[in-house]
């Protein structure tokens, strides 16, 4: 019963560790701390009455981890645009100076 | 090895260690409390780790962290120790699984310590259970478990670093107190921020090993401590809480590695000498 247990424990310690050293970085269950940062893209919204105004992302968050999986904020505008009907666009800038993405409210 | 399996170790200092992971726990559950608070705001999104996982609503909240507080305290004090232990652990893990906002490594840590110390029999000494004990012993297979978690902690955050966006210092520079960063001399920052990230490798690399060894033990804990302290003053100071409670869960954890094995016994063999 005890080895088992020291079986099933070592496994998980490091058998699970390093099969996600594989994958893409930041995982959970690897204790893959501060190995990868995750930066929040800029976002600002367009109401109908065509005004704009800067979104601070950590108003919507509970804890914004530095180690968020970065396809999280792929459902930011469609939480911005249900969250606020009065909400037409959302547009979304990934880096500073880079391209910038407008998503329709539908 | 099968000395180790069926062997016992003095349980004092597991004891010792499982009043500070509770205390630990006690606290953690206070922080727990503002995230989890923040969590069910209509405003805030939503992202589901375990889809299947029931879900509670605001009013469930202060329940379940009076839940895990309550567990957190009975296990410092050693009463009930094992039925607390395994609540304190379900209701952590619960709050791990709810949300990728709620997901903290050192709370996944908490978890295992917490079965772990369990598992050791760490009730057994210095606490309500242990009354009237006069030799308390634990269990030395999990003494052996706990040395390795730490040892698998260390050695995967290290492993985990080594990548070019790391290297290059951009993690850590991202993750660092901007004031802090600003407060350097321009031509510094990034010397000091490679210096730190490098160094944070090597460190981490190192305490997995020689934590081992009695020769290094004492320099290793000197690092760990410098690796820590290191780490709640350079990082912004929205995360020092949670970085202090790990720091406390690690530094606390080197305990066990004075905890000596070699020569853990049955109560029985030590009665006869």
């Amino acid at each position: 019963m005890r080895a088992t247990l020291v079986v099933g424990f070592l496994t998980l310690q490091v058998v699970v560790p390093t099969l996600l050293l594989f994958g893409a970085r930041p995982v959970r269950f690897g204790w893959q701390m501060f190995a990868a940062h995750t930066r929040a893209p800029a976002f600002v919204v367009e109401r109908a009455d065509g005004s704009r105004a800067v979104i601070d992302v950590d108003d919507y968050f509970a804890m914004r981890r530095g180690d968020l999986d970065p396809t999280v904020f792929d459902r930011f505008p469609a939480h911005l645009c249900a969250l606020e009907p009065s909400v037409v666009t959302v547009y979304e800038q990934r880096v500073p100076q880079g391209a910038i993405e407008a998503h329709a409210c539908r | 090895m099968e000395r180790l399996l069926t062997g016992d170790v003095d349980a004092r200092p597991l004891a010792v260690l499982r009043v500070v992971i509770g205390v630990t726990a006690f606290a953690r559950a206070l922080v727990a409390y503002g995230i989890l608070e923040r969590l069910l705001r209509p405003t805030t999104i939503r992202l589901l780790y375990v889809s299947w996982l029931p879900q509670l609503g605001p009013s469930a909240i202060p329940w379940l962290v009076a839940l895990w507080a309550a567990a957190a305290l009975l296990f410092a004090c050693g009463w009930w120790t094992r039925t607390a232990g395994v609540v304190l652990a379900a209701a952590i893990l619960y709050v791990l699984l709810l949300d990728e906002q709620t997901y903290s490594n050192h709370l996944y840590l908490l978890v295992l310590i917490v079965l772990l110390l369990v598992l050791a029999n760490a009730g057994a000494a210095l606490g309500v259970d242990a009354r009237g004990d006069t030799r308390p012993r634990a269990e030395a297979y999990a003494v052996w478990l706990l040395r390795t978690q730490v040892s698998a902690t260390y050695a995967f955050a290290a492993l985990a670093k080594l990548n070019s966006v790391y290297l290059s210092g951009a993690t850590l520079a991202g993750y660092m107190s901007p004031t802090l960063l600003a407060a350097l001399p321009e031509a510094t920052r990034l010397p000091f921020v490679l210096a730190c990230s490098w160094g944070t490798i090597a460190v981490e690399l190192g305490l997995a090993v020689t934590l081992w060894s009695a020769r290094w033990r004492r320099v290793a804990v000197a690092a760990g401590v410098a690796l820590h302290v290191g780490m709640v003053a350079l990082l912004p100071p929205g995360a020092r809480v949670q970085l202090a409670i790990f720091a406390i869960e690690m530094v606390a954890l080197y305990l066990v590695f004075f905890v000596p094995l070699a020569s853990c016994g049955r109560v029985d063999d030590l009665a006869e000498g």
